[in-house]
């Protein structure tokens, strides 16, 4: 009875006028921004991050919450039509939906996709509401040592699904650390790394670091590789899905849903693995898996279904732990932080209607988004078509109002120009930006949970190791290592993603 | 402009030297003990970490074969930056309009297609978008923008 209250409490929240206005505000934007070939979410939410500041904490949380669900489906729209997913979690999207879209059942595969997300999307809310509340309580018993050990297995499952080098990504983890120590020492008041410059005594803004390496980097990433010629599908037609159709698209969903929230409460790309094994899964039980990558409805469905279900869960570890589990919960908590609030076990008894209200506002983006979308799609068809060269100026213009707009300082423009060349260096030399943002917001956190831990122990490491839930982190940390290292999982790994990928 | 070494191995060049620069630097901050940490032991600790991974990836690219970073067009690059740059340099004495303008014809330029008729359209109509949007719509405060 206490949930249905508290969800009260949150459907209370999220249905003023005004914070509907922006939930919706943000899923729109959110697909505007999502549908732009080779804009993922992490980008579409930095650059309309700043939007955000002026907000009230919770109408902020609900649109940033509403602009990641619209950029998620906006890339999937993309990698439906033009078969350029956005990001990594739609490639496999890309595979089946593409082949429908050529066979003239684009309306088809987009309503699917609506669906199973929208379906996928109304499970998790239900599993975080469930879930978020005692997993909080386990984490008020958390001490200094345990969220030391908690973080640095984070950190290494998020290494785990860096494509590429392990070395490169666990290098931009360290890099991300290091530029979070920049500002006044917390503990002694010292100033580190600000070249005796005064604004950056409170550190770099994570804004700047986001925009200047996922919004400027990555667009000068695009420009660099040259015009992608782009065909696609202008005639959307046959939107709404048949009784049969309906029929072969519940169960993937349903078995998309339940991988899909187990796996996006893993720290590290939660999505992406989710859609990649629930492909997996639907062709090994499909009585004729030769019809996958042909445009089959099963390959849309449980893909799409998952990796929403794996995006929302993704919240639990954020809200209850402080933990983030991707680049965009990292967005989040910076945003939270940026509102004067540490996310954590304590954020859902000082702030519940906040906690709630942004619970309730899940449910109710992804409801927006199928009301949205279905009925705009042609809008959105539309909008593809425009050129790129005519796209990205505004781009560019949009990020440098945003970062301008952090603080009204000409000094985070310079940064984020800076970021974005590093961001540009990264990309070329195959370094991926996302294991810096993750190292920089939780560099910080994992400094002073260190020093806090060997304060009390007196400088004795054995701390994290005595205490039971700091030891099973750390004993799945190296676990997780041992399978980074042992080149045989490796070269699975490798496997997996390849047969996804076919 | 073609880069033939290793991504291995520049990359490797980065990390030793973002982790050697973070330790001359803090070279001045006190150290501390592990039980009472001063501002310099953390970074120390993390900047350790770098160069070797550091010197893990320059070793690497010495003994294996490994990928090349090849052709890298400057352009892009360099256009951008300037063009970004030139908006945080305008912005605050020769306001919005103007700034948000240089950035439009700048990013441009900066890829292959550029057309001067449409980009000067695409620049005013940006610019007008976004005051409106912006400092009127969303009332954030950018210079130069406030004409009534």
């Amino acid at each position: 009875m206490e949930l249905f209250n508290d969800l009260l409490l949150g459907f209370s929240i999220a249905l003023t006028p005004a914070n509907l206005a922006y939930g919706f505000l943000g899923v729109l934007l959110g697909t505007i921004i999502g549908v732009l070939p080779g804009l993922g979410p992490v980008a579409t939410i930095s650059i309309l991050l700043p939007v955000t500041f002026a907000l009230p904490a919770s109408a902020a949380l609900i649109m940033l919450a509403g602009i990641y669900y619209g950029a998620q489906y906006g890339g999937s729209t993309t990698a439906i039509l033009v078969n350029l997913p956005g990001e990594s979690s739609s490639v496999v999207t890309a595979i089946d939906g593409y082949q429908m879209a050529r066979k003239g059942r684009a309306g088809l595969a987009l309503a699917t996709a609506a669906l199973s997300s929208f379906f996928a999307g109304t499970i998790a809310t239900v599993i975080i509401a469930v879930a978020a509340p005692a997993l909080a309580e386990v984490a008020l018993d958390f001490g200094p040592a345990d969220y030391f050990s908690l973080m640095l297995f984070g950190l290494i499952a998020a290494v785990i699904l860096a494509h590429g080098s392990v070395v490169k990504a666990v290098g931009m983890i360290l890099v991300g650390i290091l530029l979070g120590t920049m500002g006044i020492d917390a503990n002694t008041g010292l100033e580190r790394f600000t070249f005796g410059i005064p604004a950056f005594g409170d550190g770099i803004d994570f804004a700047v670091i986001a925009m200047g390496m996922f919004g400027i980097g990555e667009t000068i990433s695009n420009l660099e590789r040259g015009g992608e010629s782009r065909t696609f599908l202008r005639g959307v037609r046959g939107l709404w899905p048949s009784w049969t159709d309906i029929k072969s698209i519940i169960r993937p969903a349903i078995r998309g849903t339940a991988l899909g929230s187990c796996l996006g409460l893993l720290p590290g790309g939660g999505p992406v693995l989710a859609s990649f094994s629930t492909y997996a899964l639907e062709k090994k039980l499909a009585k004729d898996p030769t019809r996958f990558g042909k445009g089959a409805i099963e390959g849309v469905a449980g893909p799409e279904a998952a990796n929403n279900a794996a995006a929302q869960t993704a919240f639990i570890p954020m809200l209850t732990l402080g933990l983030p589990s991707s680049a965009v919960m990292a967005l989040m908590i910076g945003a939270l932080m940026m509102q004067g609030l540490s996310p954590g076990p304590q954020l859902m008894t000082q702030r519940p209607d906040l906690f709630w209200g942004l619970i309730a506002s899940m449910w109710l983006g992804n409801l927006m988004l199928v009301v949205l979308n279905l009925p705009l799609i042609g809008i959105w068809v539309k909008l593809l078509s425009v050129p790129y060269r005519m796209l990205y100026p505004a781009i560019m213009l949009f990020c440098c109002i945003g970062v301008y707009s952090i603080h009204n300082n000409a000094l985070d423009v310079t940064m984020a120009a800076l970021f974005g060349g590093f961001g540009f260096i990264c990309h070329r030399l195959r370094c991926e930006p996302a294991p810096l943002l993750l190292g920089f917001i939780l560099g910080p956190m994992i400094e002073e949970t260190l020093r806090r831990a060997l304060l009390i122990s007196h400088g004795d490491p054995m701390v994290f190791v005595q205490r039971p839930i700091s030891l099973s982190f750390l004993i799945l940390a190296f676990c997780l290592l041992v399978v980074l290292v042992a080149p045989m999982i490796r070269v699975t790994r490798q496997k997996a993603f390849e047969e996804g990928a076919e | 402009m073609k880069i033939s070494l290793s991504t291995d191995f520049l990359t490797g060049l980065i990390f030793c030297g973002l982790g050697a620069t973070a330790i001359i630097i803090g070279s001045k901050y006190p150290i501390g003990t592990a039980a009472r940490m001063g501002a310099g032991y953390f970074p120390l600790l993390v900047s350790v970490g770098l160069i070797i991974l550091g010197v893990v990836l320059l070793a690497r690219s010495f003994l294996g074969e490994t990928e090349e970073v090849g052709e890298v067009d400057p352009r892009p690059l360099l256009v951008m930056l300037v063009s970004v740059l030139l908006f945080g340099l305008l912005i605050e004495d020769w306001g919005f309009p103007l700034a948000g303008a240089v950035v439009v014809v700048g990013a441009s330029l900066a890829g292959r297609a550029f057309k001067p008729i449409e980009t000067g359209l695409l620049a005013v109509g940006l610019v007008v978008f976004c005051t409106l949007l912006f400092s009127y719509g969303l009332g954030l405060n950018l210079p130069h923008t406030r004409f009534w």
